[in-house]
């Protein structure tokens, strides 16, 4: 009996310990910044201002290392304030800065995504907004590519500058498809067409690794654009639709069907996204549709893709009523200032850096698709960004991911109702479930 | 020393800084999100009252939180039924004289003082429908059209998982077990066996009644670990697809810290801890057992 006490005394400071690690310590973040003392007085005195920023990714990311170089540059160039810059994984930090910001330990500076991510910040009055600071600076406001704001206004008010773009392309390997006579299908017949004559030839149409259930979502999401346009989606966004438009559903059964079809690899419900773009990589599969960050994975020097990777606009469906210039996408790397931050001029100088051609070029280089207007030299650029970048010049509508537009709860959950229809739930039943739960749940 | 330990000002000072801690660490908690539970919070906002809101919803609305009471429940009968019975068995067969005892009990015993992450990822690959051994076993042996998807299938993953589960825990609960039928003093089993007891018979009529104490204590441990299960389920699926193998805790989690509705998922946890309180009472009525003698 003693053991068993002595087990079950183990057991509570285990417990005790595991919770102890989920509360947010105040006082720890905070001193990193707070190390100056003058922090609370403007930018004025001899004292430096540390500025703390967090931000996503892991350091070696490509988009990483210019971010880090823009810090350093700015710390040589600037003596009134010193910038540091810590980053998380992706996922990590979507908890990470939720927590700070309700700890009211939130970092001066932070990486954020458009729409439904912010909103909560800016509605809690935690973001900073810069509409005055970009009117004070036309020249500054009039790097942008027009309308690249619209996600990060709230109340006409813009709250973050965003840095690059992002679209959902369909890359292709253009030797496979000289291989088999095949065209870029401009239709869905078409593609289904495609499909059919990979899968006899026992390549794997499209890589899509679906375990993470965002990436088939994407694809559904440009279904469902094809053939009702954007309006059904900003019924439900707004509350005064619903999820039972006969586009989505109508969505849904494509993805089925392209399932069914073994349009995707063999289990694809169970496979990651990176294996997936192995598949893609070592010629297995034919197609990837996938966000343009993919480019910098899929061109990297030695990849085995360079020359042989090229890049469409994801076909029309029959009888849609969606333009096939119609993009999936969002504005990317986009930094905010939080209202906690001690020194805003000194912040929005940092943004006005990073919008600067000097840094814009520097991704562009890298494969993004900028947020600004920067010309870029052709010798430099990489092919395949600005191929996008050309395709992307009839842009008629950036629509923006569902997730992000929609906030985590409910976007979470559509893109599990596509993972669930494509294993086979019918898409009504599905949407019916995924409606009822955003009257519960969309704020 | 019998004096002093007699003391209740020694007693006191001995126990308070442990109580301290377990206070402030363990029971504020507890109450701080009884309280929360009450209001409609993302921990950004204000905090709106909304009093018992919350729970009517999870009870009557919310489905995902009904599936994952389902998946609860299947997790913690299927540890009862299948890991009990078996881990006495085992305990049984093993205080018998058998030869390689010792190497036999660190076998059973070996899942346990693994870490769940890295068991969670080892089991990963077992299931993984492309290269997992199961997949590769059964295509070898002609057996594919009982492939499967595993994790990524609504209708295998929970099985799929109990199986990783069992697989775990078994060996913790055979030493439990081994520990009480070896405690069971020698003259009892040799006064059955001169009485010509077969070894199914002195299962059920020496040690089975003899080690009920221990029964009792285990299955509370194994209820209330299976209720609160949350470490495996977010390694191996994370509670997909699409909720499938959505558990208690790990909706709590989701609630919490995917959809930062912090009100919701502290009701979540609020009706996991009255649950772990009212089955572990149950269960230990029903187990109620009289002191052992000998």
């Amino acid at each position: 009996m003693k053991k068993i006490a002595l087990l079950l005394l183990c057991a509570c400071f285990f417990a005790a310990s595991v919770l102890a690690g989920c509360t947010p310590t105040p006082g720890f973040q905070g001193t990193g910044g707070t190390g100056g003392t003058g922090g609370s007085e403007p930018a004025t005195g001899k004292e430096a201002v540390n500025l703390k920023i967090e931000a996503w990714g892991i350091e070696t990311d490509p988009n990483s290392v210019i971010i880090k170089e823009a810090v350093e540059l700015y710390n040589q160039r600037n003596d009134n304030a010193k910038l540091t810059i810590e980053f998380t994984e992706q996922e990590q930090y979507k908890t990470k800065i939720a927590t700070l910001m309700a700890a009211n330990e939130a970092p001066d500076l932070f990486n954020t995504w458009a729409a439904g991510f912010l909103k909560p910040f800016v509605t809690a009055g935690k973001v900073y907004s810069i509409s005055e600071d970009l009117d004070k600076d036309p020249e500054w406001k009039n790097r942008f590519v027009p309308g690249i704001f619209a996600g990060f206004t709230y109340d006409g008010k813009i709250y973050a500058s965003p840095n690059t773009q992002t679209v959902v392309c369909l890359f292709y390997n253009k030797e496979i498809f000289d291989k088999y006579n095949l065209k870029v299908p401009e239709t869905y017949e078409e593609l289904k067409n495609v499909i059919k004559v990979l899968n006899d030839n026992g390549v794997i149409p499209i890589a899509l690794g679906n375990k993470a259930p965002w990436v088939g979502a994407m694809l559904s999401e440009i279904i469902a654009n094809r053939i009702g346009g954007s309006e059904p989606f900003n019924k439900v966004y707004s509350k005064t639709g619903t999820w039972l438009d006969p586009s989505f559903i109508r969505a849904g059964e494509i993805m089925y069907e392209l399932a069914q079809m073994n349009a995707f690899p063999e289990g694809f419900n169970a496979l990651d996204n990176d294996p997936s773009r192995e598949m893609f990589l070592e010629g297995k599969a034919a197609m990837h549709i996938m966000g343009s960050w993919a480019i910098q994975q899929l061109t990297y020097e030695g990849s085995p893709l360079i020359g042989k990777l090229d890049v469409a606009k994801f076909p029309a469906i029959e009888g849609g009523k969606g333009d096939i210039n119609n993009w999936l996408g969002q504005p990317d790397q986009s930094f905010a200032i939080s209202t906690r931050c001690k020194d805003k001029e000194a912040a929005v100088k940092f943004l006005k850096l990073m919008s600067d051609p000097e840094i814009q070029l520097k991704f562009a280089e890298a494969g993004n698709l900028i947020a600004t207007t920067a010309q870029l030299d052709p010798a430099k650029a990489n092919p395949v960004a600005t191929k996008v970048a050309e395709l992307q010049k009839d842009m008629k509508e950036l629509f923006i991911f569902y997730d992000v537009a929609l906030g985590a709860a409910v976007g979470n959950e559509y893109n599990n109702a596509i993972q669930a229809i494509t294993a086979g739930t019918d898409p009504e039943e599905a949407f019916t479930t995924l409606q009822e739960f955003t009257e519960q749940n969309l704020e | 020393m019998e004096s002093m330990l007699k003391n209740k000002k020694t007693i006191l000072s001995f126990v308070l800084p442990g109580l301290i801690v377990y206070i402030l660490i363990v029971i504020i908690p507890i109450f701080n999100t009884i309280y929360h539970s009450a209001f409609k919070w993302n921990i950004l906002g204000s905090k709106n009252f909304i009093g018992l809101e919350n729970f009517v919803n999870l009870f009557t609305r919310d489905k995902i939180f009904i599936k994952s009471m389902k998946n609860t429940f299947l997790l913690m009968i299927s540890s009862l039924v299948v890991q009990t019975p078996l881990a006495i068995l085992l305990a049984v067969a093993l205080s018998g004289k058998i030869k390689f005892k010792r190497y036999y009990k660190t076998v059973f015993f070996m899942p346990n003082i693994i870490a769940s992450v890295a068991i969670g990822l080892l089991w990963t690959f077992i299931y993984n429908p492309e290269f997992g051994i199961i997949n590769r076993f059964l295509e070898a042996v002609g057996l594919k059209s009982l492939t499967r998807l595993w994790l990524a299938d609504v209708k295998t993953v929970m099985p799929s998982i109990i199986v990783v589960i069992c697989w775990q825990f078994i060996g913790y609960h055979m030493i439990l077990y081994l520990a009480a039928v070896e405690n069971i003093p020698k003259d009892l089993r040799e006064a059955a066996l001169i009485d010509g007891v077969n070894s199914v018979k002195m299962l059920w009529y020496i040690t089975l009644p003899l080690i009920k104490y221990m029964i009792g204590i285990d299955v509370v441990l194994m209820a209330t670990g299976s209720l609160r299960f949350f470490d495996l389920i977010y390694v191996m699926t994370n509670g997909g697809p699409n909720h499938a193998s959505e558990v208690i805790a790990s909706y709590m989690y989701y609630k919490s810290f995917r959809d930062y509705q912090y009100g919701y998922g502290s009701a979540v946890s609020v009706v996991l801890l009255a649950l772990c309180l009212v089955i572990a009472y149950i269960l230990q009525r029903l187990f109620r057992s009289e002191k052992l003698e000998y």
